[in-house]
């Protein structure tokens, strides 16, 4: 073959190798690899029969010194943030229980139906050990708000507000000694790659402070694998 | 002629040895100022700019130092590399001589002058012709990236936020790249002298339009990497204010960007109206001349309304005003009008100038008179004069005034006729002509071909009810990609193998031009029609993953994708590769008849020892005395 | 395309008539994108006043803050009268530089000049005590975009307006005065463009 022939076709490879080079380079850096997995803890019996059980203990925070982002907070350490980490795995078809202890204070949802607790088991949740199914949406510190991508998997919605620390409980520094600790558990459906999300405006931004932290992966949204068991 | 070595008496330094600034600075200096401005900014505002106050609950002192910062990169940038010298040297009343003139145009620097603020419209020209090449470069990367992460349903190769990121950064940055693509290289370059000029008419402007360019990218490559430009290219606001840091850089860019884009028009359009040769009247002037003056004469109006809206997006951003936030007094529908009023004339920026490229290489390739040369030019004036009444009709859905949806569906189909003008033209001249079968000859067909699909699915969105169901789909990204792509850039890619043995002094290499020329032709309509299925199927555009139904579609366009990045590298191999070793090229390869064929190669510093006068008009092929 | 290569009269150094048009021109095309930019500050202004979205146009008085209240715009006029003032001065100095009179053409650019720094500290007095803040609803916004435009042009005024001067001063202007002209052009745009900030704002 004429040697500019195999030269063009050289270009075509190097160049091809370069794209793809800064591809990888791309798909690898995810803003926060780190992965919480549920951890097992026997069955549970449910309406659609005993299923193996697990559990995922997280907390919601005013700032971003305890979660993944490193003890001095990171870029935003004034940024609010869930921890220990905001990507989360477990298994498919199975009991999961979910723990949320909030740290923050809070206001006024802009959505009143993020007051309401969705897709858990018998609709319900537990404040600080009350069974609730909805709580007042003037104050609201965060939500736990998971639902599905458009595809073919099925889907799964499930949110959870998270009650307000009053303010007179929030210290000057450090965190409140008496969070609110909420609980809830749900049912997945096949193995797919899912995100959760808050839904109480706790961002900032110039409109409706929605930006910020609540527009940046690995604060107040992340990941959540379901993987076949 | 004096040369750079017979230095002015008044040039500081002369005692010392050392050389006048003008003559230290380059791209070098550029770089070190406008880093070192930047840091410096970015570290004083971090120390000294108050934090903000407690009752300011959207006051964003990050925005406020990131946007110092970008414009202090951006007014040492332009310091460094000499931008500020002629404006500096007029107000104190000392005007650069005859030997700074000539040291600023390039004489006798060889390769260094490519990396000065040089001002001769050659240098100027393939200047712009390499960045454009980066800019495709890497924007077709970044096509590559979201296509594979595309080529599977549930996506997740890449992070949904970087997918996100590199979807607007890929549009803008393209975008770019696709407005200076003949403007730049070829409008500079081949322009003057194909009217019969010496230079531009304001060289220095035409330097600072390159290195305006040159300095606005860092601020959108940054971007990616603080938060990135999360809302797709056409940046609406609201959604604008709540994204990241990335944001500012995307509003310099555009800032930049756009001044840049009107320092080009005044210059462009001066060069053309004061500056043909004698004889050239308006009916003797090329079709090229006029698809260059008319992209860049309405560039010159729509830029700066783009330009205003992000100053606003900036200001929104960094001092809390409120010109998009509804809640406080502001309007999303103000963006998206200052966006669109813009956003559509620049549409035919990019194509009439390809188009007129290629009315300019028909008759050089069926050796016959370009068919019907008033009816060219009544298309493109009528191009030009409708685009700027279309704007709406991207806002049908948007719920902005619903009794225009008439009017502007009206004047968008309208806008057809004169666009079918041009078709006739092409297709008038080609027809019963002695087809000479190269790389442009067979571009013109490509771009009847793309060109008419672009078009016809354009009239579909333009028509209010099948846009409701058509808006926000992967039928709108395959149409417009039809128009840009298709037709833009395969203009395009003919004026570089056309034109390049004038600027490079070599012919390109014949079969990889071929080669090139059907793997992208070919890749691009597998592509887009791939995308036309799923669009009408109804997948939205600007999405990460999808639903399995739509996996066939998006599967065939992934193919077409990589197929195209064949081409273009093998495109980009034929330049490297005919630039250094090429076959000579003859001063006229084409046996073309405008003026740019009769200067030998490499084109001398002046262009034209003595001025051209002309006595007809530039196509006359067969004809006797022409 | 016939072409004939006689010889071009000195093709070098063409006549000042024939570089001032074009840069005339020039100087026209890029007024024509600041015009471009100005009309659509002017369509902001009235689009916001006309929605008046959410009534925050001039927000309405709050338990936290008073209502915003719009400023006189004889303020704006000031300013507009101090720019007219500046391009009148320039025009005597182009007089008469026309009439070869170089002290008219100093004392002229030189008046402009000062009229030009009164005009442009006026406006900083102006933005620096206004009654509201950037965050006081759409008035305050588009008011100050405004006034950020003309101190824009205020400063480019300035500089063009010294530099005038400047090479007034030194002579340069003997042989040809095709610059003062030009000059002159934009003073008139300055002025028109301050006239139209001022005009948009006796609307509020």
């Amino acid at each position: 073959m004429n040697k500019r022939y195999i030269a063009a076709l050289g270009t075509v490879i190097l160049g091809a190798a370069v794209i793809a080079g800064i591809g990888t380079y791309v798909a690898s850096a995810k803003n926060d690899s780190r992965v919480l997995e549920a951890t097992p803890a026997g069955t549970m019996e449910t309406p659609e029969g005993t299923l193996p059980h697990y559990t995922l203990d997280m907390s919601a925070y005013p700032d971003s010194m305890s979660g993944s982002h490193g003890a001095d907070g990171g870029v935003h350490p004034d940024w609010v943030s869930y921890g220990p980490v905001t990507n989360f795995k477990v298994p498919a078809h199975s009991v999961i229980t979910i723990t949320i202890k909030q740290y923050d204070s809070g206001e006024r949802l802009s959505n009143d139906f993020f007051a309401t607790v969705h897709g858990t088991l018998d609709g319900t949740a537990t404040l600080d050990g009350q069974s609730i199914t909805n709580v007042d949406p003037e104050h609201v510190g965060h939500t736990f708000t998971l639902h599905g991508l458009a595809d073919a998997k099925s889907q799964l919605f499930v949110s959870v507000p998270l009650p307000a620390v009053e303010e007179a409980d929030m210290p000057d520094s450090g965190y409140t000694t008496s969070p609110r600790v909420v609980t809830f558990s749900f049912i997945t459906g096949d193995a797919g790659e899912y995100v959760w999300n808050c839904e109480y405006p706790c961002g900032d931004g110039t409109t409706a402070r929605f930006g910020g932290p609540m527009s940046t992966q690995g604060y107040m949204a992340g990941n959540f694998s379901v993987v076949k068991a | 002629m004096t040369t750079m070595m017979n230095r002015p008496a008044s040039a500081p330094g002369d005692a010392s040895g050392r050389k006048p600034l003008i003559e230290r600075l380059n791209i070098v200096t550029a770089l070190v100022v406008g880093t070192v401005s930047a840091i410096v900014i970015w570290q004083l505002a971090l120390h000294f700019l108050p934090q903000d106050a407690e009752t300011a609950s959207f006051f964003n002192r990050e925005d406020k130092i990131s946007l110092m910062s970008l414009i202090a990169w951006f007014v040492g940038f332009m310091t460094g590399i000499g931008a500020l010298i002629g404006p500096f040297r007029w107000a104190f009343g000392k005007d650069l001589n005859h030997d700074e003139n000539m040291f600023l145009a390039g004489k006798d620097q060889g390769i260094k002058r490519y990396f000065r603020y040089t001002t001769d419209h050659k240098v100027v020209g393939i200047q712009y012709l390499v960045i454009t090449i980066i800019i495709l470069f890497v924007g077709g990367t970044l096509a590559m990236l979201i296509r594979t992460n595309l080529g599977h349903p549930q996506g997740g190769w890449i992070h949904p936020q970087a997918y996100n990121a590199i979807v607007g950064w890929h549009g803008i940055i393209m975008i770019v790249a696709t407005i200076i693509m003949i403007t730049g290289p070829f409008g500079n370059f081949i322009m003057p002298i194909m009217i019969g000029a010496r230079d531009m008419a304001f060289p220095r402007l035409n330097a600072l339009s390159f290195w305006l360019i040159v300095a606005a990218i860092p601020p959108v490559f940054i971007s990616f990497f603080t938060g990135g430009i999360t809302t797709g290219w056409s940046a609406y606001n609201p959604l604008a204010s709540q994204a990241g840091l990335g944001m500012n850089g995307y509003i310099a860019f555009i800032c930049i960007f756009a001044i840049s884009t009107m320092v080009a028009g005044a210059n462009i359009t001066t060069t053309v109206v004061k500056m043909r040769a004698k004889g050239m009247t308006w009916n003797r002037t090329p079709i090229f001349i006029y698809g260059v003056v008319a992209s860049v004469a309405l560039a010159l109006p729509a830029f700066p309304v783009f330009f205003l809206s992000q100053i606003m997006s900036a200001m929104d951003r960094a001092f809390a005003t409120s010109f998009y936030n509804s809640a406080a007094g502001g309007s999303g529908w103000l963006y998206e009008n200052l966006f669109w009023i813009m956003g559509h004339p620049e549409v035919y920026v990019i194509l009439i100038p390809s188009v007129a490229a290629l009315m300019e290489m028909a008759p050089v390739f069926t050796r016959r008179p370009l068919f019907s040369f008033n009816l060219a030019i009544m298309g493109i004036a009528g191009i030009s004069g409708l685009s700027v009444l279309v704007w709406a009709h991207h806002m049908y859905i948007s719920g902005w005034a619903p009794l225009l949806n008439a009017p502007f569906m009206l004047t968008t189909e309208l806008i057809s006729i004169p666009t079918g003008m041009l078709f006739l033209v092409l297709i008038g001249t080609l027809w019963r002509g002695r087809l000479w079968m190269t790389m442009p000859l067979m571009s013109i067909f490509a771009l009847l071909w793309n060109f008419m699909i672009g078009g016809i699915t354009g009239i579909y969105l333009s028509d209010v009810p099948a846009d409701a169901f058509l808006h926000g789909s992967m039928y709108v990204t395959a149409h417009f990609h039809y128009t840009l792509m298709g037709a833009g850039l395969t203009g395009a890619l003919a004026s570089l193998v056309y034109w390049f043995p004038k600027m490079t002094g070599r012919m390109f290499d014949k079969t990889l031009s071929w080669v090139s020329f059907w793997l992208v032709q070919i890749g691009f309509n597998v592509a887009f029609i791939g995308m036309f299925l799923v669009g009408l199927a109804g997948q939205p555009r600007r999405v990460e993953s999808y639903a399995s139904i739509f996996n066939k579609g998006n599967l065939i366009t992934t193919m077409g994708a990589y197929t195209i990045m064949a081409g273009m590298l093998v495109l980009l191999h034929g330049v490297i590769s005919s630039w250094r070793n090429g076959v000579k090229a003859p001063m006229n390869p084409w046996q073309a008849k405008t003026l740019e064929w009769t200067v030998a190669n490499p084109v001398p510093l002046e262009n034209f020892e003595t001025l051209p006068v002309i006595t007809s008009d530039p196509y006359g092929y067969g004809k006797a005395q022409s | 395309m016939s072409v004939e290569t006689h010889s071009h009269s000195n093709p070098h150094h063409e006549h000042p008539d024939v570089v001032g048009s074009r840069n005339r021109l020039g100087v026209i095309l890029i007024l024509v994108a600041d015009i471009a930019m100005a009309l659509s500050v002017l369509f902001v202004f009235f689009y916001l006043k006309g929605q008046n979205v959410n009534d925050m146009w001039l927000p309405a008085a709050t338990p936290d803050s008073p209502a915003v209240l719009a400023l006189s715009s004889k303020g704006t006029w000031y300013v507009t009268a101090l720019a007219g003032l500046g391009a009148a001065a320039h025009f005597y100095g182009l007089k008469g530089v026309r009439a070869a009179n170089r002290t008219q053409l100093v004392l002229g650019g030189g008046v402009a000049l000062v009229f030009s720094l009164a005009a442009l500290i006026y406006q900083f007095m102006q933005i620096s005590s206004a009654p509201f803040t950037t965050t006081s609803g759409a008035y305050a916004s588009c008011y100050y975009l405004i006034a950020a435009l003309n101190t824009l042009h205020l400063v480019l005024t300035v500089f063009i307006a010294f530099g005038n001067w400047n090479r007034s001063r030194l002579g340069i202007y003997v042989a040809d005065h095709w610059h003062v002209d030009i000059v002159n052009v934009w003073w008139i745009w300055m002025t028109v463009s301050s006239l139209l900030g001022a005009f948009a704002l006796s609307f509020a």
